[in-house]
């Protein structure tokens, strides 16, 4: 019995305490740890570091040596951001409790192409009706809508209302220009009110190891007619260079289907989906860990190009006149000539 | 795959031949049916989801067949734990913790392979069939990140017991321990992002979860498990246990998975 205690005795405790030995210590909380961490999740879990031609190792080098475990938060939130700034990636950002790093260089090195207050005053105006975040209206028998944001969650309610008020008319004009994206579900949700019929859509490949390639197999993404009816006539969607993240699936959505056509700028990209890493002091850095490849394996990352590329025109913008929107007004009018 | 096979036969002669070599002193089997519910405390790395070590409690709840005899003792078990695990490295606001899940599905068959301490102490050998379910979902942060895997672990295994009068009755110690020698693996090394949509038309994650799988030996698939049970007689001829756990299993895969476990149950195994 003696033997048997002393086993137990033994035995409990050594388990216990081998636990942190297997499983390993997280590192002190320390700047020079944090920076560290910071570079190892990205090493092992950044989607574009070939797509985009990135030496991560010699970033390190320029900025690993500008990290002291003297440092302040600040100067430690200064150097990290710089990092990742290099990625120059929208979607790669670091928040802690004080900031937030962001890169906005997909849209903003790029002409707007999209005017809010022309959109409002002269297209909308007095005629407008705002179903959830949709505002919309009727432009001769053209639908008009607008969708700034999919930051909320998109009700199927209301895009079957949107569906439903444009029943009947020669073509849609879907605009999403200046929409930087939001919930990854709004482009499943209402691209499938303009569905055909099921469609191959898009491929995703995630990140499967620590490698810069390790990738899985393309996974195929498909949409299917939703709703009570589908809008199955013309419909044109608007992009600029700040359609991004969700909206861009929207328009990679939207683009497998015969009967609509992308007209504006490029989008602004955004393909990969992020998610969040803890580091030791409990910030957090947010990067893609996925691709989207549209059907024909372009990867979208950069942006999705237009079928029609038109511009906003200075003039026409001076004299209440959005370029694009009338560029699709004229191309539903006479697509719906023809027999 | 030969060799895998080999180690399978080899485990599974092992698991057979104490039954043939064990004096079966012809005494008859007790069986039960065990219920219980208790509490485990687990903490893992996975690099698939997260560089930190994430640990927290979880309730769970175990129910189990069993049968007892001076020969043989066969347990099958089945658990489930439920509870949430945060990095152990800061105190963690709530939008960093994972909601954690987990399932069990034990066989353990071991014979009677001796004794020790003057037959006081009988001593078991066999093996165990044991099967992991764990699923954790950083639902949270931005975007819901879940991971989970499945693995059944071919064990040796061994025992322990001694029977003690303790206060008005009877009372026996259990203590077992396994080694993962041959598992079955399915888990994919990264965890999969779930954006809202494509809920009903995208298979994909499903299908690279089964496309994992892998039967793997101690190179890719280490593990340890040990168990201690003090069994209480109670003058109905069923049983109170109460039982302390032990686990650890090591994944190596490119997104490395490190997980341990301790728990603690009560159970009443009620005597058929």
């Amino acid at each position: 019995m003696r033997k048997l205690l002393i086993i137990l005795l033994i035995t409990i405790p050594a388990a216990i305490s081998c636990e942190k030995m297997l499983i390993g210590d997280d590192g002190e909380n320390t700047p020079v740890n944090n920076f560290e961490l910071m570079w190892e999740v990205i090493d092992r879990n950044y989607s574009f570091f070939e797509y985009r031609n990135i030496n991560w190792d010699s970033l390190y080098n320029e900025y690993r040596p500008k990290i002291n475990n003297g440092m302040s938060d600040q100067e430690l939130f200064d150097v990290m951001a710089a990092t990742l700034f290099e990625l120059r990636d929208g979607h790669v950002n670091l928040y802690s409790g004080f900031d937030r790093s962001r890169n906005v260089e997909w849209y903003s090195l790029h002409p707007a192409n999209f005017n809010q207050e022309l959109i409002d005053q002269h297209y909308l105006a007095d005629n407008r009706e705002t179903i959830g975040p949709f505002v919309t209206t009727i432009i001769g028998s053209t639908g008009y809508v607008y969708s700034g944001s999919f930051s909320e969650r998109i009700k199927e309610s209301d895009i079957d209302a949107v569906i439903d008020k444009f029943s009947g008319l020669k073509g849609v004009v879907f605009d999403v220009r200046n929409n930087s994206g939001g919930y990854g579900s709004s482009g499943e949700i209402i691209s499938g009110r303009f569905a055909d019929t099921r469609r191959l859509v898009s491929y995703t490949l995630y990140k499967s190891g620590p490698r810069h390639n390790d990738f899985t197999s393309p996974q195929p993404n498909y949409v299917v007619p939703l709703g009570n009816r589908q809008f199955t006539g013309k419909v044109v969607v608007l992009t600029n260079r700040r359609v991004y993240s969700a909206t861009n699936d929207f328009v990679l959505f939207m683009s497998a289907f015969p009967h609509v056509t992308i007209m504006g700028d490029y989008t602004g990209g955004g393909g990969g989906t992020p998610y969040d890493y803890e580091l030791y002091n409990g910030w957090r850095i947010r990067i893609p860990r996925t691709m989207t490849l549209a059907p024909n394996g372009f990867n979208v990352e950069n942006g999705i190009p237009p079928d029609i590329n038109v511009r906003l025109s200075g003039t026409d913008e001076r004299n209440g006149i959005d370029t694009i929107l009338e560029a699709a007004l004229i191309y539903i009018d006479d697509a719906s000539k023809q027999p | 795959m030969r060799k895998t096979v080999k180690i399978i036969v080899v485990l599974l002669k092992l698991i057979i031949l104490p039954y043939s070599a064990g004096a079966n002193t012809g005494e008859p089997a007790t069986k039960y049916i065990g219920i219980g519910a208790g509490w485990t405390y687990g903490g893992l790395r996975d690099y698939g989801i997260s560089p930190l070590y994430y640990s927290g409690h979880h309730a769970s709840g175990e129910a189990g067949y069993l049968i007892y005899s001076d020969s043989l003792m066969v347990q099958i078990e089945a658990g489930y734990s439920h509870g949430t695990i945060s990095p152990s490295i800061y105190p963690g606001p709530d939008g960093s913790k994972m909601k954690s899940i987990k399932a069990s599905a034990d066989l353990h068959y071991l014979r009677y392979a001796g004794s020790i301490a003057g037959d006081r102490i009988r001593i078991y050998a066999g093996g165990m069939l044991t099967s992991r379910f764990g699923y954790y979902e950083h639902n949270n942060l931005m975007n819901s990140a879940r991971k989970n895997y499945i693995f059944s672990a071919l064990n040796l295994g061994g025992g322990l017991a001694r029977e003690i009068n303790a206060g008005s009755g009877r009372s026996m110690i259990i203590f077992t321990v396994e080694v993962p020698v041959v598992s079955l693996i399915m888990r994919p090394s990264y965890s999969y992002i779930r954006p809202e949509g494509f809920l009903n038309h995208n298979t994909g994650n499903l299908e690279s979860f089964f496309s994992s799988i892998e039967i793997s030996s101690v190179n890719r698939f280490t593990g340890a498990g040990t168990s201690l049970a003090i069994e209480r007689k109670l003058n109905s001829g069923n049983k109170l246990s109460l039982g302390y756990r032990w686990e650890y299993f090591d994944h190596k895969n490119p997104n490395r998975l490190k997980s341990a476990l301790h728990g603690l149950s009560i159970k009443t195994l009620f005597s058929l």
